[in-house]
């Protein structure tokens, strides 16, 4: 197993700059999420971990070996791609046994091991069909296993679930996370989607416009974040402009208790979620603009007295939809033990 | 595999890399030297014993001795293309658009004077065409090389023009055509043709350029009253000094230039590949 | 007056159908006719001429039999085959770097690559001639290093002239027929192959290779073909020098007059391209001109 270290990696093409002083470390067996918009540099961090771009500035460290310079195909590094990028002219068999036939293992050898995997995957009758024959998730599952078969020091996984529907994106996406935690390879996995990374991932690294702006495990990232643009892009949250003074923090319709926030004085932002008010005729007063019912939970759009609107997931047990209109007046409460405080 | 990722080839290095551009480079340099030559000795005559000032005495000398045949040449494209259009057109059309017996077959053969040599046509047209037959006497006249350079052309618009057919849609314009009243012959010319103009037009310049350059059919059916360009060329290239020679081909050069830069401009078919050579 | 309103419109759509159904195949009857009179009737008679021998089947035989005709056969064999080796691993280098790298003035290069295809043998010739020839460039460098005579070095008159004009017209042809070809090649499966483990040369072999083998084979097929059927270059640098068989067409024809003799020669010549076109065509449809 292997730790991978980013120090200051910066890329640029032309004058462009994709990424910009990346420094993270992916620990021996973990799977760290890269998570972030498009275009905010995911991707060229994990070409360039692979060997596909050069960096501008910085190195990569595999352990204490310095792979900076290190071919692509020299750095035994597993790759997943988004479009499964299987070789069509071979079967799923010759696909899986491609790595170890290039490095030279001998063919029984590399064919017994290839069939492991495919079983391990649950795909080992499927080993002398043509890739074009199988369903994405298929193909899916022999793209991972072609990279798991040159046993790399790290495995990337570049948007894998992109283009399968929701329902097979949920069962790989247990069945993946499971074998990564059997196997322990450390894994880079990189989405957009951020309720992949956070079901995955033992950290999450959010990326946005080429810089890191957190990194943490899922809880830390959802329930800390470090900043407005993190409290955005994971989960739903409801940002509202505050002001702080000393152990209390002053949202204008109501105050709550800093407590353990620690927020500095002056003008600061709460991140609160969805889950964090409750309909029970609290203190704050607000009224109903929408509300839509989804099944399990109703999700409500308020608008408070200061005229922020947040929204919020109530219970259908608690709250009967039928009786709501938009302009009704609701009361709400808000448990301040949850809420975050960003600068 | 820890030993190989220790041992760090520096990508300065890449032998292969430079391997590669290096054949790039000689490949691009092996096509442009001869054309950047040919320019050069237009304007200094040959290298040998020292260089003079640049003149273009060598360009007078090539038009004044070499009107006609550029005269006639540019003549000959302009009909060849017009008959192109006008008979080819409507092949390409009923070929791609009616199903009938021994369709595919058709469609085949409409390239045959591509994959036959040139130098075969040449040598058949003269010997059925060059004495009279059927009443007709084209030997020798100024039409035997015309239709010569219309087969020679003739696939190239066809597959151009079936080519942009498949890519319009051709069937629903004709079909809202025909359902608002239009008979087949409007609906062609004022609903299909338009659609397909860029092709056609595209086709047509690479047919002008084609029947510009055409040697090897009319070598075999010119006579001296009735020379084109590139036989005067052929003859320029034995007889006339290196300067003249490099002049008449730099007029040619660039007359084909601007006309295929023009069909870049216009179409994204590009240049065709055939031509006799 | 209901009825003539529209017994009216009918008949006119009866026999506006008629001419309409008819129209197409009319505009189509003069292309019939041009192929049929000027190419179909040329080389039938063509084809009925080159049996025209005291023996049966004699001048076919004589393409094999007499040393000089099978020479030019086999010597026009050896040229297409170099030179389509040539080309196409030259175009391979040349087909990547268009297909792949993005940079300043690609549109000139693709343009400086397709010119040539537009020109005609002869020209060609002179382009060989003005660098190869004893008063083109290389040879007068070459001299003017050396101090020895610009004829030492001038090879345009022999076989490698032949093979450096054939390479000319060819190497255009092939690079630009193999660019889209490439260009469609999926670069993340090539990416896969690397982080695999294999080579640039490997990932190549293994993985590209069978992509592109198609547009290879028409690049193949268009390369050998052009190169058989080639004639002006050949006349103006390899007349009396190198035979090959279209010179020997013309030799016979126009130099001992002996139209049977050359129309065999041409039969066969045209068996050889067309078959090798059309046969392209029956395994991997599409145009090998495309």
């Amino acid at each position: 197993m292997t730790e991978v270290t980013l120090d200051g990696i910066t890329k640029r093409f032309g004058t462009e700059t994709a990424i910009e002083d990346i420094s993270l470390t992916v620990r021996e067996g973990e799977v760290l999420s890269i998570v972030g918009p498009s275009g905010c540099g995911k991707s060229t961090t994990l070409r360039t971990i692979a060997g596909f771009e050069e960096p501008t500035e910085g190195r990569i460290h595999f352990d204490d070996r310095d792979v900076t310079d290190v071919r692509a195909e020299e750095r035994n590094v597993g790759l997943v791609f988004q479009n499964y990028a299987l070789f069509k002219n071979m079967t799923v068999l010759e696909n899986v046994t491609f790595g170890p036939r290039m490095q030279g293992v001998p063919k029984e050898e590399r064919r017994a091991k290839a069939m492991e995997l495919l079983e391990l995957v649950g795909i080992d009758d499927l080993a002398d069909r043509d890739p074009s024959s199988l369903s994405g998730g298929q193909q899916q599952r022999v793209g991972l296993v072609r990279a798991l078969a040159i046993e790399p020091e790290i495995l990337l996984l570049d948007e894998p679930m992109t283009g399968l529907d929701a329902k097979l994106k949920k069962r790989l996406r247990r069945e993946i996370g499971k074998l990564l935690t059997d196997i322990g390879v450390t894994t880079l996995y990189v989405t957009h989607d951020q309720t992949q990374a956070m079901a995955m991932a033992d950290r999450v690294a959010v990326l946005n416009d080429g810089h890191i702006e957190q990194i943490g495990t899922p809880e830390t990232v959802y329930e800390q974040p470090a900043n407005q643009f993190v409290a955005n892009f994971i989960g739903t949250s409801n940002l509202l402009p505050a002001t702080a003074n000393g152990s209390t923090v002053d949202l204008g319709f109501t105050t709550i208790e800093a407590g353990g926030l620690s927020p500095t004085n002056g003008e600061v932002t709460v991140v609160t979620r969805p889950d964090d008010f409750t309909l029970n005729g609290g203190p704050i007063e607000a009224s109903v603009l929408d509300t839509f019912y989804i099944g399990g939970t109703v999700q409500m759009v308020v608008e408070l007295p200061d005229e922020n609107q947040i929204s919020l997931n109530v219970s259908p047990k608690e709250v009967d939809v039928s009786d709501l209109e938009p302009g009704d007046r609701i009361n709400l409460s808000l448990d301040a033990s949850n809420v975050h405080v960003v600068n | 595999m820890p030993e190989s990722a220790n041992r760090s080839r520096f990508r300065d290095l890449d032998f292969g890399l430079i391997g590669f551009y290096l054949v790039c480079a000689a490949v691009l340099t092996f096509i442009m030297l001869p054309v950047f030559v040919v320019f050069f000795y237009s304007f200094f005559g040959s290298a040998v014993g020292g260089l003079g000032s640049p003149t273009l005495e060598f360009y007078e000398g090539a038009i004044s001795n070499n009107l006609d045949a550029i005269i006639l040449s540019i003549q000959i494209a302009v009909i060849t293309v017009i008959v192109d259009i006008i008979i080819g057109v409507p092949a390409a059309y009923t070929l791609v658009r009616y199903d009938f017996p021994f369709k595919r077959l058709a469609m085949e053969l409409t390239i045959l004077p591509m994959a036959i040599p040139g130098i075969v046509i040449g040598v058949a047209i003269v010997r059925s065409w060059g004495a009279p037959r059927f009443g007709i006497d084209i030997g020798g006249t100024v039409e035997i090389i015309i239709i010569g350079h219309i087969l020679f052309t003739i696939p190239f618009v066809i597959q151009v023009t079936m080519a942009t057919l498949e890519s319009v849609n051709y069937r629903r314009l004709e079909e809202s055509a025909r359902s608002l009243g239009a008979g087949w012959l409007r609906t062609f010319l004022y609903v299909i043709v338009p659609n397909i103009y860029n092709g056609i037009i595209a086709g047509a310049i690479m047919a002008f350029a084609l029947s510009l350059g055409e040697f090897n059919i009319s070598f075999f059916v010119y006579t001296p009253q009735n020379t084109t360009l590139p036989i005067a060329l052929f003859g320029g290239f034995r007889t006339a000094t290196v300067g003249e020679a490099s002049a008449l081909a730099s007029i040619f050069i660039l007359l084909i230039v601007g006309l295929l830069l023009i069909v870049q401009l216009i179409s994204d078919e590009g240049v065709k590949l055939g031509g006799n050579v | 007056m209901i009825e003539r309103v529209i017994s009216i419109p009918e008949r006119v759509t009866v026999r506006g159908k008629r001419v309409d159904d008819l129209l197409p195949w009319l505009l189509s009857l003069p292309f019939a006719l041009l192929f049929l009179l000027f190419l179909g009737l040329p080389l039938y008679r063509l084809f009925e001429l080159s049996f025209q021998s005291e023996t049966f089947l004699g001048h076919y035989v004589n393409i094999f039999a007499v040393g000089r005709y099978r020479n030019a056969l086999f010597m026009s064999f050896a040229i297409s085959i170099l030179v389509t080796g040539v080309s196409i691993v030259l175009g391979l280098f040349m087909a990547y770097f268009i297909a792949r790298r993005e940079f300043v003035g690609k549109r000139l290069v693709v343009a400086i690559i397709s010119f040539p295809i537009s020109f005609p043998g002869v020209l060609v010739a002179w382009a060989m001639i003005v660098v190869l020839g004893r008063t083109g460039v290389l040879p007068q460098f070459l001299a003017f290093l050396s101090g020895e005579s610009a004829s030492t070095f001038a090879i345009v008159f022999s076989f490698w002239g032949l093979v450096a004009g054939y390479t000319y017209f060819t190497l255009p042809r092939v690079t630009m027929s193999m660019v889209s070809s490439i260009e469609k090649v999926d670069q993340s499966v090539e990416e896969a192959a690397r982080s695999l483990g294999a080579t640039r040369l490997q990932t190549f072999r293994y993985v590209t290779l069978p992509v592109i083998a198609p547009a290879i084979a028409s690049a193949v097929t268009l390369a050998f073909s052009v190169c058989m059927a080639a004639f002006g270059t050949a006349l103006l640098i390899a007349s009396g020098v190198v035979d090959i068989l279209p010179l020997m067409i013309f030799n016979v024809i126009m130099g001992q007059q002996d139209y049977a003799a050359g129309a065999a020669m041409a039969v066969v010549l045209t068996i050889i391209t067309v078959s090798v076109i059309y046969g392209y065509r029956r395994k991997f449809g599409g145009s090998v001109y495309a």
